[in-house]
């Protein structure tokens, strides 16, 4: 073993030990790349820099570096060598070797003052009724981890008493919001105006921003003019064309309603004029049978409605895990020529290399991806500090209250999932500590400790209960999917840096919902 | 290797550069919002760090601890 070889075995030995680094090597058609997970930083790398860290990831040391000279040389071994010590030095990568804890600890030592104090936002499930039963619904029969359809509905008592509970817990903020959420709750308009009057006359020092999701069926022009009174955010479901929009978003009497829909969101649109996109948003769900076809006639949804926004914002999804009866398609209409994401990604480089001028679906999801990217965090040197994947804090920046007044989370989460108090006897700290912060740490640590995509992770409580109880088996499954879209993630990003070093700056003033 | 430049740089090296106290930093992953931090400083959408000191002390009524 000659000098230069046993300097960069003791250095790396002194450095990582008997483990490997947390970082992630990937490469795109042009360029080879390594996302460094403990300082959150990307760096470009020579073709023979990406082998030798190849093979230093996956072998002992000394084995590795043989490996590689034999391969390329001694020269060559030489410069990668000089290459990878400049810039772990310099840059701090290549020398986290894993999470030992979540921010728990310390970080979790102020959530009783925060709880009582900076609470952000309640959504009030006003209705469990729907007129509609569309074919995805997370309230349908196949899913067994929300409830179904019923006529229950929220009483004025318990609204209030929510809107009194945001109220005395929110002081350190200086703006609130309130989310008014079914089932359809424009089947309680009436309902939702005494709530809007109440909070108002109650909440007199704040800012308040008021938001709902409706299918758009029963929006009048007096429902609209309501809205953009009280400047609300309107998340209207779109699936898209009449026909696919009309496969899976059905009525009671199983009759399509994609014209009342568009109706509902055309005298919207009308109404808020010059704030349509900043204050409308659609939700589409991306339903079989699955192909580049169907993208394609989704997206000409705009050509099809010229009075549509083309700078409408746009969240596109695949049906929630658990809802969906893919039992009825054959293997071919589930099997993509294109996924959902690639498609919206080929879009975005074409348009950010003017390609193309960009389509309202694509632009929204790939910038807003991106944006979160861009604006993460990266640091000088690895910082054991790690958060609890993408979990918000659960009674802090938002609550959900069911319509018997139960606290949970978020509306997304497992309906099973344990309750967090409710309006008449307040929060229940023991809950959110003892399982959604420690449960939860320990659950996920021994998982999540040497995982690449820690400090990009989205993965939440949504992903994380089966039945009552949290279950790493059920994460894991979000837990796959994380770390797909993160390695897309990273190869569009470095894709479109290779076209345009700087093109993705704007991004950093992109405001994150 | 060349870092891409991408990211805000972390003033203290780790942690909110805002208000490490708290333990509650927006800013320290992607996933969680500013309204995560008891002082909702607007770190998340901070470019500078100046803008983070002038948005800390906005938001929590005292002189930004870093910058």
């Amino acid at each position: 073993m000659n000098k230069k070889t046993k300097y960069l075995v003791s250095y790396l030995s002194n450095l990582w030990g008997t483990k490997k680094p947390v970082a992630k090597l990937f490469r795109t058609n042009s360029g080879y790349y390594l996302y460094d997970t403990g300082t959150s930083k990307v760096l470009r790398c020579k073709f023979h820099v990406y082998e030798l860290l190849n093979l230093l990831f996956s072998e002992e040391i000394s084995t590795a570096i043989s490996s590689f000279k034999a391969e390329h040389g001694e020269k060559i071994f030489e410069d990668v060598s000089a290459d990878i010590i400049k810039a772990i030095d310099t840059e701090g990568i290549l020398s986290s070797m894993g999470a030992t804890r979540f921010g728990s600890g310390d970080h979790y030592a102020n959530i009783e003052e925060l709880v009582k104090s900076s609470l952000g936002m309640i959504t009030l499930e006003i209705t469990e009724n729907c007129n509609l039963r569309c074919g995805y619904c997370i309230y349908n029969s196949y899913n067994e981890n929300a409830r179904e359809h019923s006529k229950t509905e929220m009483c004025i008592e318990v609204a209030l008493k929510g809107i009194d509970y945001l109220k005395k817990n929110s002081h350190k903020k200086d703006r609130v919001a309130i989310t008014f959420y079914g089932g359809e709750p424009l089947l309680r308009f009436k309902f939702i105006q005494r709530c809007v009057e109440y909070a108002r006359s109650t909440i007199k020092e704040k800012k308040i921003d008021y938001s709902i999701t409706t299918n758009g069926t029963l929006l009048t022009p007096e429902i609209a003019r309501f809205f953009r009174k009280h400047n609300f955010s309107v998340v209207v479901s779109i699936d898209g064309p009449k026909e696919i929009h009309d496969s899976f978003r059905k009525d009671t009497k199983g009759k399509g309603s994609f014209q009342k829909a568009i109706q509902g969101l055309k005298t919207l649109i009308d109404i808020y004029c010059q704030d349509a996109s900043e204050k409308i948003s659609l939700s589409m769900v991306y339903t079989p049978p699955y192909s580049r076809k169907r993208l394609d006639r989704i997206a000409s949804l705009w050509d099809e409605l010229p009075w549509l926004p083309a700078d409408l914002n746009v969240n596109m999804t695949y049906p929630s895990t658990g809802t969906f009866p893919y039992e009825h398609f054959s293997k071919d209409e589930l099997n993509e020529d294109v996924d959902m994401r690639m498609w919206g990604a080929e879009k975005f480089k074409k348009k950010y290399s003017g390609v193309e001028k960009g389509h309202p679906i694509s632009n929204s999801q790939e910038e807003l991806k991106l944006a979160a990217f861009m604006q993460r965090k990266i640091f000088h040197s690895p910082e054991d500090r790690y958060f609890l994947n993408g979990c918000c804090v659960p009674g802090v920046r938002k609550l959900f209250i069911a319509s018997d007044g139960t606290f949970r989370v978020c509306e997304k989460i497992s309906f099973n999932a344990p309750t967090i108090g409710n309006v008449f006897t307040g929060i229940d700290l023991h809950i959110i500590k003892s399982i959604y912060i420690d449960s939860y740490e320990k659950l996920s640590l021994p998982a999540c400790s040497r995982c690449w995509a820690i400090r990009l992770c989205h993965v939440c409580y949504i992903y994380a209960f089966e039945d009552k109880n949290l279950s790493l088996r059920r994460k894991s499954v979000g837990c796959r999917a994380e770390l797909d879209a993160k390695e897309r993630l990273l190869n569009l990003f470095s894709v479109l840096t290779e076209n345009d070093l700087s093109g993705l700056d704007y991004l950093y003033s992109y405001k994150l919902q | 290797m060349e870092v891409i430049k991408s990211g805000l740089e972390s003033v203290k090296g780790g942690g909110c550069p805002c208000i490490c106290s708290t333990g509650w930093s927006g800013a320290d992953t992607m996933g969680l919002e500013t309204g995560d931090c008891a002082f909702n400083c607007g770190c998340l959408a901070a470019t500078t760090q100046a803008n983070l000191a002038a948005n800390c002390a906005k938001a929590s009524g005292e002189p930004c601890p870093v910058v």
